[in-house]
């Protein structure tokens, strides 16, 4: 017989995940009652999300886990997830402006807003590769759908064939790559793998981390496995674009790291070289093809590419410090990026033709707090100091250099160099251009004046004073390693 | 015997899988596809999963290929366009790694495994229906529902996607 039990305390373990899965279907039934003005629903789905995030915090990180060793509750798992409920949250308060101004703003896309954040919290409380992967499942299909929310749109229509053709091409890695760490070790659960140590067949082993790491490298768009990701962040609704840069990222990194560092310790400093290389490809290849865009949103995608290099760098070090970093890193991102998406969100004009750099000319006349802010965002993700960018950057690059990857950290300021020129147009073009034609932007509402406010706050703040923020990512990571 | 049955059903699997993809006409692939699928699910009887073969021949090899079917007859496509051209460098590319990557792995797996036979375990104790329903909803019983989330998910989206007068 098999001696397996459920205890009450597996489902106090699972009640962030619970609440969102729930809170999903009851906001599909309200949009069943709902007619005309639907605003309960983004407060209601914003509440699930906060509530969602207490209940997380308060959970002991003490590393117990549930469901038969399915899910961990580790300060890793916590610190992850929270980036990922407060980035949700943050899109919840942004997306409804957008969505009312195209006429599409229904409830279906708050509830798949909680799906992918369900998806994610598995992706990264998950300590088995099944969990894992049906957790990047939910949060991939959900994605698909919302990056082809505007169904009557060819350019999102596109982006979402697009991402599903490739995304489950992505997949079919991923679960390949666990059928053969399953051939070689008998099992999916990444504690008994790293408890057994060796495994029973190292070629099967060698194949299975290979598919693993290429399906995650499709989700968080390394060079080369990046070709999916500009059409479909320019063809997605560009606060879901916002959610899919920053949560994802932060999701799929983290159950890589999980993986490699928690499940395959010996493996790392092996696969060094590889990690190198993917990572200074990644950061120049998406800087060099940044320079070249004109529509902002494109600008952008490719410089999510160019931060996914960045973060690999983390992943190069191998020690806990620079899975630290990455933690940082990605937690800071998650503002600057959102905001960023927020700002062009707000900018970009009902029809969408507002998203090259000329008709940011002179903007910062008529619209100066959001210009600054917009100016705020752009310096943070070149690098510049005072901002989280600076800071996460810094971290990132000293722990290399201390570790002696001096050649790839000269890469990384070279790339930070390039980027500045293109981040740094945006500002230039909005304060030093005239003002080519008169138009009337509806003022911001409260919501998404919150959330730009919250960016703002938290981008300062990580960067002035990142102090307490570091140190929690490193007790983070420590329950990984 | 077991083994003899092993290659007749892998290479039918193979050449079925193959013409998939390389015949013009979706009905051919369609029924080819079919054919693959019934050859795994003997793989997966010669394996002793027989709960795993009988599903794969209901639900794949049944109910979806079905579906495809009549989807196919329903839209009548014509032929497919030739879109793969021999003399294009990005095919010969593309095929020669291919060829390369498959080359990778059968020479790492040929001299690791026996084809087929040992799997850990006792395999009678493993495959049969009351084992699969006593994994499932035990050991298994958290991805079990996650898997039923994703199952909704993926009907939201359907219905979002092709629902007429949504607005």
């Amino acid at each position: 017989m098999i001696d397996f039990q459920i205890v009450p305390a597996d489902f106090y373990l699972l009640l962030p995940e619970m609440v969102l899965s729930v809170g999903a279907m009851l906001l599909l039934f309200l949009e069943l009652f709902l007619k005309g003005n639907k605003t309960v629903q983004q407060w209601t789905a914003f509440a699930i999300f906060v509530v969602a995030l207490s209940l997380l915090l308060s959970q002991e990180s003490s590393g117990a886990t549930g469901f038969g060793m399915m899910v961990r509750s580790d300060l890793f798992g916590q610190f992850i997830s929270a980036v990922v409920l407060i980035g949700g949250g943050l899109t919840v308060l942004l997306g409804k402006e957008y969505l009312v101004s195209r006429e599409w703003h229904r409830g279906e896309y708050y509830s798949l807003l909680l799906f992918a954040s369900v998806g994610m919290l598995f992706m990264v409380r998950g300590l088995d590769l099944l969990v894992i992967f049906l957790g990047l499942e939910l949060l991939s299909i959900s994605l698909y759908i919302l990056v082809g929310y505007f169904r009557d749109r060819l350019f999102s229509n596109e982006a979402a064939l697009k991402y599903l053709l490739l995304g489950a091409f992505a997949s079919g890695f991923l679960l390949y790559g666990i059928a053969y760490t399953y051939g070689s070790y008998g099992t999916t659960n990444l504690n008994e793998i790293r408890t057994m140590g060796s495994p029973e067949s190292m070629t099967f082993h060698w194949i299975g981390l290979s598919l693993i790491l290429v399906g995650f490298s499709f989700k968080v768009a390394l060079v080369p496995f990046h070709m999916w990701l500009p059409d479909v962040y320019q063809g997605a609704p560009t606060p879901v674009t916002g959610f899919m840069a920053t949560t994802t990222k932060a999701a799929a990194f983290a159950a890589m790291l999980r993986i490699l560092f928690y499940g395959f310790p010996a493996d790392i400093a092996e696969w060094m070289p590889l990690f190198w290389f993917l990572s200074a490809v990644t950061m120049t290849v998406g800087n060099v093809i940044a320079l070249q865009q004109s529509n902002l949103k494109r600008m952008l995608a490719y410089s999510a590419i160019a931060h996914a290099g960045y973060l690999m760098i983390g992943v190069t070090v191998g020690t806990e410090t620079g899975a630290a970093g990455m933690l940082f890193y990605l937690l800071g991102y998650l503002f600057m990026n959102i905001g960023a998406f927020a700002v062009v969100q707000y900018f970009e004009g009902k029809d969408e033709t507002r998203l090259d750099f000329e008709s940011y000319a002179g903007l910062a006349k008529k619209h100066p707090l959001i210009s600054l802010a917009m100016t705020l965002f752009m310096f943070a993700l070149a690098g510049f100091p005072l901002t989280v960018g600076f800071t996460g950057k810094f971290y990132i690059f000293t722990t290399a250099i201390n570790q002696g990857f001096v050649w790839l950290i000269v890469i990384a300021v070279l790339n930070s160099l390039i980027s500045v020129y293109y981040y740094l147009r945006v500002v230039i073009y909005m304060y030093m251009k005239p003002l080519e034609e008169e138009i009337e932007f509806s003022p911001m509402e409260l919501p998404a004046k919150v959330a730009l406010t919250v960016c703002v706050y938290a981008v300062l703040h990580l960067g002035v004073l990142p102090g307490n923020f570091i140190t929690l990512a490193r007790e983070a990571v420590s329950a990984i390693f | 015997m077991t083994e003899s049955l092993f290659f007749i059903f892998a290479t039918m699997a193979i050449v079925s899988a193959l013409t998939v993809v390389v015949t013009r006409n979706p009905i051919y692939s369609a029924v080819s596809l079919v054919i693959t699928l019934f050859s795994l699910a003997g793989i997966f009887l010669l394996l002793e999963a027989y709960f795993l073969a009988v599903v794969q021949i209901i639900i794949y090899a049944g109910a979806i290929m079905v579906l495809f079917l009549f989807v196919i007859m329903l839209l009548n496509p014509g032929k497919e366009a030739k879109f793969l051209s021999l003399t294009d460098p990005r095919t010969l590319i593309v095929t020669l790694l291919s060829i390369a990557f498959i080359g990778m792995i059968f020479s790492l797996v040929s001299g690791s495994v026996n084809y087929i036979g040992e799997v850990m375990g006792s395999v009678e104790e493993l495959g049969t229906t009351r084992n699969i329903g006593l994994t499932l909803f035990t050991k298994y019983l958290l991805p079990f529902e996650i898997a039923s989330l994703l199952l909704l998910v993926a009907l939201v989206g359907a219905v979002l996607m092709t629902k007429r007068n949504l607005r």
